[in-house]
């Protein structure tokens, strides 16, 4: 049994490692096809080519291709990401940092997000059915704003309102208006979600079989559609979080957070290959983390149904 | 999983998630936790905080912060002259190759626990001017002392391990060798980013130095720093007697125009640079409106910077093409139009006065002769490429240009590309025709801007690859003058015969529009950038 799970483990570790070094490998070809010079953006526009091609020498961006992309792979295996080119610091720390910071306003606007879908859809189940029919006008209209659009309104309403007092958005306001800001795509996308699943399943052969037994309509959803309706409800998380994610470079523009978005932002467009490396890294796992979880929460619930 | 743990989990999921949030917002409070207070000032900066090691600094946005802690050997006053900072009298040689600099005696460094348990700071030395300049010449710095700095080229291949002109010959005396004669040598370090740092604070962490760690001797110490913010406080030693009250200077990170200006509005910050898409909401003809001017006063910075087509004449070599499209732009119409006239026309790279200097008149706007110009001139009605960035109202500027070409009959086709981008494609093989750029002036002399006709300079900061060996000559002339007026003289020279041939048409020089809460006054900037604090002082302090 022991030997069966590490053989399963074993491929998994496979498989992650095949993928990493897959994107890895992508990310490597790309940013060295790019047409900004890392180096020059470095050290300015008016630096001297003397300095560009000592810094350049420096560090190692003068040997041939194939050269740099061995020590990238060997790198990457040994979990060395070295040293930022813009900073000069290691990668680790600093991505470390920015990490863990958008790892909690996205978790906490996916938190806040699944709650609060999930109370707008026992509203609109068991509410009266023009509750349900705005509840779904409500969530078309604001998923399809843009990110930019309602982290701005958000935060230059707050602002402007005074609730924060003279301090605008420092000690940690801008942490707590972003996280408002993200939750509002996950919200009221899986809010929608839920209820159009509802819908389908209120009126399934079980739920009329079972509604004329004499049930109530509470009793109906909660044995009944509940299941039915997180079906698609969990597998719609792991597309939010990837887009929450995603979300993340505008809403830390907006409000001026040091996490993830912004950095990865910065490296990009200053060619810094050493930090897109190591974010693409730990997005990987993050994403295989995620993937992992939904699916095990899939099976947990499909296993329910067919008992 | 059992059917009533189900929704407890979620909730539990939930709980974690809303805690984390508010622990993240705890995690970001500034350290130190400091009361509002009246002497303490807000400034937001547009874009993130990067190093505070000014050495490696290329950012304009943080650079506001830097040159509060730090500071050089000569500064820069609003009429554009040098002035006495860290060394207090500085001569040359008489044929200008040996620059000899007397640092100022009991100028300290802020306080830090690199220089020892004891006092915890030391005097400068000459020897920490030298550090510093030999790492200021591996960067950013380089194109400051390249070709005139002895040792300077063998120090940057590796040939050598010290940069042999700049010599410490005693412990208030440091001396820089040059390769060439250059009476003009004081205008190249007028800048702030030639500032003066000690080895022990670098090397001790070099880890932490630029990021937590910032050791000048300039009129504000670092307090604190976070990713989006840093805080300094009034340097209680500070070698220059200072009239300002502040007690704590706050520089904020805010990227969004529009919140950034919600919290001015609310008075969280006390100046604010005015977003260029926001003027017509406080300004009219480049002035406050009425109803701001019980609250804010407003405050026009000229300062060091041209923005310019530059046309790269390998690739344009014709003349008559060159002069029919410095004809067709209409500068003014740029200015007033696009810029809310918070710019100046630019005659040329110079800015206008520096020194003394005016540029002679260039090349009017006058379509008619515009056409003119292109049928004397081979083009066929080929596509120009016009490369454009993402720098501010570049992206309209280079739209107007565009149709301002179109009507005299010249075909421009737009490539929008990001700032790093644009740089690194003028420095490449793959140079466009036309570009829109933007020079902030390192240099306070008009001679050392012109260099960049100089035909020798190319790529930088010739980027356009003008040639033409009267310039040359002429340039050379005015590097090796002494005499103002006949260095300005020269400079009209210079000015006259490049702008007859169009290699560049400089359109306009930025200025700095600020809103300052009224109950702040004594603040000011140079033509460098230098954001002056030390005189700022708030009602009721």
């Amino acid at each position: 049994m022991m030997a069966w799970h590490a053989k399963r483990f074993a491929w998994w570790l496979f498989r992650v490692a095949r993928l990493l070094l897959i994107v890895s490998t992508i990310v490597f070809v790309v940013f060295s096809a790019l047409p900004s010079d890392p180096i020059r953006s470095i050290v300015g526009i008016n630096a001297s080519e003397e300095a560009v091609a000592a810094l350049r020498h420096e560090l190692g961006y003068d040997r041939p291709l194939p050269a740099r992309y061995l020590d990238f792979v060997v790198s990457l295996f040994r979990w060395d990401f070295g040293q930022s080119l813009v900073t000069r610091r290691p990668v680790g720390p600093e991505f470390g940092r920015a990490y863990l910071l958008t790892l909690g306003y996205v978790g906490a606007a996916l938190g806040l997000g699944v709650a609060l879908s999930l109370g707008l859809l026992v509203l609109g189940a068991l509410g009266p059915r023009v509750l349900q029919q705005g509840i779904l006008r409500v969530s078309i209209s604001l998923t399809s704003l843009p990110s930019l659009v309602v982290a701005t309104s958000v935060g230059v309403i707050i602002v402007r309102s005074g609730l924060l007092g003279g301090h605008g958005l420092a000690h940690g306001w801008g942490f707590v208006l972003a996280t408002v800001s993200l939750a509002v795509y996950p919200t009221f996308s899986l809010a929608e979600i839920a209820l159009r699943a509802r819908q389908k399943a209120a009126f399934s052969q079980t739920a009329m079989a079972v509604r004329s037994l004499g049930y109530t309509e509470l009793q109906v959803f909660r044995y009944c559609t509940l299941r039915l309706t997180l079906l698609p409800w969990i597998g719609h998380l792991s597309n939010i979080a990837a887009s929450l994610v995603a979300g993340s470079v505008i809403i830390e523009a907006v409000f001026s957070l040091p996490g993830l978005g912004r950095l990865l932002v910065q490296a990009v467009l200053r060619g810094d290959l050493p930090m897109v490396q190591g974010i693409v890294v730990a997005s990987v796992f993050g994403f295989v983390l995620l993937d992992w979880t939904t699916r095990s929460l899939s099976e947990r619930v499909i296993g329910r149904t067919h008992r | 999983m059992n059917a009533r743990l189900a929704p407890l989990s979620l909730v539990l999921i939930t709980v974690i998630c809303v805690g984390i949030t508010f622990i993240g917002a705890g995690c970001t409070r500034e350290a130190g936790g400091a009361k509002t207070k009246t002497a303490e000032l807000v400034v937001p900066i547009e874009n993130d905080i990067q190093t505070l090691d000014p050495a490696q600094l290329s950012d304009p946005f943080t650079s506001r912060i830097v040159w509060q802690i730090y500071e050089g050997l000569v500064g820069l006053d609003l009429s554009g002259n040098p002035i006495p900072l860290l060394a207090k009298s500085w001569s040359a040689s008489s044929d200008h190759r040996v620059w000899t600099f007397v640092l100022r005696p009991n100028v300290f460094f802020h306080e830090s626990e690199a220089f020892g348990s004891g006092k915890r700071t030391r005097g400068v030395a000459a020897e920490d001017v030298r550090y510093s300049y030999v790492r200021f010449a591996k960067g950013f710095g380089s194109f400051v002392f390249s070709g005139l700095v002895e040792g300077l080229d063998d120090f940057l291949s590796g040939r050598s391990m010290n940069v042999s002109g700049f010599v410490a010959s005693n412990e208030r005396e440091f001396v820089v060798r040059l390769t060439r004669p250059d009476p003009a040598f004081i205008f190249r370090i007028t800048s702030p980013y030639l500032s003066i740092m000690a080895r022990e604070v670098v090397e001790s962490d070099p880890n932490a130095f630029g990021r937590t760690v910032a050791i000048g001797t300039g009129p504000f110490r670092l307090r604190n720093r976070t990713d989006t913010q840093v805080v300094l406080e009034p340097n209680p030693a500070y070698w220059r007697a200072v009239s300002g009250s502040l007690g704590r200077l706050n520089f904020r990170v805010d990227k969004n125009a529009q919140i950034r200006v919600a919290q001015f509005e609310k008075g969280v910050y006390g100046i604010m640079g005015l977003p260029a898409a926001l003027h017509s909401r406080f300004l009219a003809h480049g002035k406050l409106l009425p109803q701001w001017t019980r609250r804010y006063q407003f405050y026009r910075a000229e300062t060091f910077n041209v923005h310019y087509l530059g046309i790269d004449n390998r690739r344009v070599p014709d003349v008559h093409l060159r002069r029919a499209i410095a004809m067709a732009v209409d500068k003014q119409a740029i200015v007033r139009g696009l810029l809310g006239s918070l710019a100046r026309t630019a005659d040329e790279l110079v800015p206008p006065g520096l020194q003394g200097f005016r540029a002679p008149s260039p090349l009017q706007f006058n379509p008619a002769q515009a056409r003119d110009e292109l049928a004397r001139s081979s083009y066929k009605g080929e596509k120009l490429s016009l490369l454009i960035s993402d720098a501010p109202n570049h992206e309209a500027v280079g739209q107007f240009l565009q149709s301002q070409l179109k009507s005299v009959g010249i075909q421009v086709e737009l490539q929008r590309v990001d700032l790093n981008t644009l740089i690194s494609r003028l420095f490449s093989a793959v140079r466009p025709d036309l570009f829109l750029a933007f020079s902030e002036w390192v240099f306070s002399a008009p001679e050392l801007i012109l260099e960049s006709y100089r035909s020798t300079s190319f790529p930088n900061p010739n980027l356009t690859g003008y040639r033409n060996s009267k310039v040359d000559e002429l340039i050379a002339k005015a590097l090796s003058a002494t005499d103002r007026s006949e260095i300005n003289r020269l400079c009209e020279q210079i000015s006259k015969l490049a702008a007859s041939e169009a290699p560049v048409v400089p359109l306009y020089h930025l200025d700095g529009a600020f809103l300052i809460e009224n109950r702040y006054s004594g603040f000011s900037i140079n033509g460098h950038q230098y954001w002056d604090f030390t005189e700022v002082r708030a009602e009721g302090n």
